[in-house]
């Protein structure tokens, strides 16, 4: 999505576009959207057989949340901004997001999906903050489709810098 | 940061970190040589940058080539 978005020079005409790469990771993850499990989420892994396959968890689907919102805004297309929506909603009703725009870590079948992970990690804000920012940015612009939502604003609480700078751990990065 | 990276010498696999750097970490590296690129006007890693990039593409054009998807077992 870098490469598109600032017009990186292009690959020879053989190879495929920046563009079409990220299309295709973008159509590889929601292939992976599962709503018999916790009602959505991307797992932690692609593997049955790995642990950590029963996680859902925020890098996941919020990299599929980021992606979506990068897609919407670059090629202007419903669909992507609709998976954006989903993704952003499932990690708010999993209380993943909290109320007071924390971000924490994933949810789990072990525990139903009812309790949260409540580890901070600042990539999981990270990309939390990048989604929005690309969402925010795109629905701001006229577009000449109808939105779904009634609202278009993501909620700015979460691009405030200012409310990271007081949460512990604020440089810890996962292993 | 482009001493560590050598894949693009001879008989090197382009688009990945030695050890125990991971294909993430890898990944990030690439983006923000883009960025590089994109705020200096300075071009000079920019082919090392799309060799790499596209090296790792996967047969469906995904990013899931095999030597990484094996390596997430």
């Amino acid at each position: 999505m870098d490469a598109a978005e600032l017009n990186f020079p292009d690959p020879p005409p053989s190879s495929p576009s920046w563009l079409s790469l990220a299309q295709a990771v973008f159509n590889e993850q929601v292939g992976r959207w599962d709503t018999a499990v916790c009602d959505g989420g991307l797992r932690w892994q692609i593997f049955p057989f790995n642990a950590g396959y029963d996680y859902k968890n925020t890098i996941s689907t919020g990299g599929l949340f980021q992606l979506a919102a990068r897609l919407a805004r670059y090629t202007g297309n419903q669909t992507y901004a609709d998976w954006a929506e989903t993704t952003y909603e499932w990690i708010a009703s999993t209380k993943i997001l909290t109320d007071n725009w924390q971000v924490w870590d994933g949810t789990s079948r072990a525990n139903n999906c009812s309790g949260v992970v409540q580890t901070y990690w600042t990539y999981n804000v990270g990309t939390m903050i990048a989604g929005c920012s690309y969402m925010y940015n795109h629905v701001s612009r006229p577009r000449p489709f109808p939105f779904r939502r009634a609202h278009s604003t993501f909620p700015f609480h979460i691009i405030n810098p200012s409310s990271l700078s007081r949460t512990p751990h604020s440089l810890s990065l996962p292993p | 940061m482009m001493k560590t990276y050598q894949g693009n010498l001879t008989g090197m696999i382009p688009g990945l970190l030695p050890g125990p750097y991971f294909w993430w970490e890898a990944g990030a590296m690439f983006g923000q040589l883009i960025h590089y690129w994109y705020l200096t006007g300075d071009s000079t890693y920019n082919q090392v940058v799309s060799q790499a990039i596209q090296f790792q593409v996967g047969a469906n054009n995904d990013f899931m080539p095999q030597n990484q998807t094996n390596s997430l077992v």
